[in-house]
């Protein structure tokens, strides 16, 4: 069957509508996770997502709730952690990071049969999607765009150094603690589409493969969006096709994108000579 | 006329060890001085507690006439230009230089306000004078350390300060552009009257402006006052525990060991 086959079908529709709202979404946050090189902390809040997400199954309420409720209580935990001498704070983020791993697999162990939301959230089930969650996709989207919009002089201070927003008067802990909860909720959002484990993919590759090609943060925004959206529209078009997992499709293509970029970086040589 | 940094018995103390303690200075408008003493003396510390980064455990901390405590801090770091000892940031960053002189506005402009035209204006003007004006569009990654520097100080100086503290500025720069660096600070003080706190552990360093210097050793103060009287063999070698001598010449005083 062929795309323009498989576009007479909402299920195929809904799915490409939600992997542009996640390729515009996630490489947007990207943006802030690889400027800040904090990717341990978002893939960290990413799975925090995912096991809030299959308790909040187990418990009959909505997933969202669950994901974003544990994403949010994870980005205010493992940031002042990140920030305390008295530890890496690698080594802590790896003892959070893996218990919510085991948590979301105990909450998978403990649900009973049939399983098939609850995998949704691990591994993606864009297929299934509604058209209802497309639109609770965009919303959050339009939010997440909306504050990065409203804020952008601020996150820009923040991310070039938080000592230095700090001392011209930005208020800097906030700022911080509000892009983690833009991280928090896109993962949170973007759960059914890829799947928490391997939604990172698609916050860091695309946002990685625009750093290489400019010296503007705007337009590191700009074209992180387009490779997101590229990444997951061609990975989920690969999908349908070929008949092969979603999420794997995504993640594959994202990181040829990166791959790509990162043998045509100019800016990698820039700085090599600088 | 009031000082814009008044610290009486200020002390901090961490995890019950003492930093620092009985700090008494007072800083008045249109000063230089220069906060001097061995590496580890307690002299970033001092500077924090005036950007309110740390606060006093002991005494009382004043800046720009209103106790620290009764600051929301993010107004009183807008109103200080502050060049701390590290800035690092990652040289592939997406900035250009311009942009992060810029940065210096973002605290005066506040929450849901864009940057206007004269912000633009004043962030041209300070980077001018600084000669780093043709650099502006640049990535600030590319730009040499010397460069960097100046970039950052037009980030501290578009804030329009009231006091400008540096916190060793010459530490990364080869003589040459610590010259340089020193030559622009020393212009501003003198041609604009603007107040300078400067923390560094080489007093040659300190340029012949600098009127006032502060001298800590071990966490206390050794001797605060007019650099004429303090920057002496005698208090130098009491304060970096060798025999030293002092020569002068161009304004700087410059320290060798002594033969014994």
């Amino acid at each position: 069957m062929d795309l323009a086959a498989l576009w007479q079908f909402p299920f195929f529709r809904n799915a490409i509508y939600a992997s542009l709202l996640c390729g515009v979404g996630c490489a947007s946050v990207g943006v802030f996770i690889v400027c800040m090189r904090i990717p341990f902390i978002g893939v960290t809040m990413s799975h925090a997502a995912m096991t809030g997400a299959v308790f909040a199954v187990l418990a009959g309420v909505d997933p969202l709730a669950g994901g974003f409720a544990l994403a949010l209580a994870c980005s205010f935990f493992i940031g002042p952690l990140a920030e305390s001498s008295r530890m890496n704070p690698n080594i802590s983020l790896g003892v959070i990071f893996s218990l919510m791993m085991g948590l979301a697999f105990l909450g998978i162990g403990l649900a009973p049969e049939p399983k098939t939301e609850m995998m949704g959230l691990i591994w993606g089930n864009i297929l299934l999607l509604s058209g209802s969650d497309v639109i609770r996709m965009a919303v959050v989207t339009a939010v997440v765009l909306a504050v990065i919009k409203l804020f952008y002089k601020e996150f820009k201070a923040v991310m070039f150094s938080r000592n230095l927003a700090a001392a011209v008067g930005v208020h800097e802990r906030m700022i911080y603690y509000l892009l983690l909860a833009l991280c928090g909720a896109t993962v949170t959002v973007n759960l059914d589409t890829v799947g928490g484990l391997m939604l990172f993919s698609m916050i860091v590759n695309p946002a990685a493969a625009a750093w290489q090609f400019t010296w503007s943060l705007g337009r590191m925004f700009a074209l992180s969006t387009v490779l997101g959206v590229l990444s997951t529209v061609s990975g989920i078009a690969a999908s349908a096709l070929l008949d092969l997992p979603s999420g794997a499709c995504v993640v594959i293509s994202s990181s040829l994108v990166f791959g790509i970029a990162l043998i045509f970086s100019p800016k990698r040589r820039q700085i090599g000579h600088g | 006329m009031k000082p814009l940094v008044k610290m009486q018995g200020a002390g901090v103390s961490f995890r019950h060890k003492t930093i620092l303690e009985g700090i008494d200075l007072a800083v008045e408008p249109g000063q230089f001085w220069g906060i001097a003493g061995p590496n580890g003396s307690g002299k970033t510390t001092l500077v924090r507690l005036i950007t309110g980064f740390l606060s006093a455990s002991a005494g009382s901390v004043q800046v720009l006439g209103r106790d620290i405590g009764r600051w929301r801090l993010h107004e009183l770091r807008r109103r200080i230009g502050y060049l701390p000892q590290h800035v690092s940031f990652d040289e592939g960053f997406p900035i250009s230089a311009g942009e992060l002189v810029l940065t210096g506005r973002t605290g005066v402009r506040g929450l849901l306000r864009g940057y206007t035209d004269e912000d633009r204006r004043i962030c041209r003007e300070v980077a001018g004078e600084l000669g780093i004006g043709h650099l502006l569009g640049g990535p600030l990654g590319t730009l040499s350390g010397g460069e960097r520097q100046l970039a950052q100080l037009a980030r501290a100086l578009a804030q329009q300060p009231e006091l400008l503290i540096l916190d060793e500025p010459n530490n990364n720069l080869d003589p040459r552009a610590a010259d340089r660096f020193m030559e622009v600070i020393e212009r501003l003080h003198l041609g604009h009257n603007l107040t300078v706190i400067m923390i560094t552990h080489e007093i040659s360093a300190l340029p012949p402006s600098c009127s006032h210097v502060a001298l800590i050793r071990d966490g206390a103060l050794a001797g605060a006052g007019p650099s004429g009287e303090l920057l002496t063999a005698e208090t130098l070698s009491e304060l970096y525990g060798l025999r030293l001598s002092v020569q002068k010449s161009a304004g700087r005083h410059y320290i060798m060991r002594s033969e014994e």
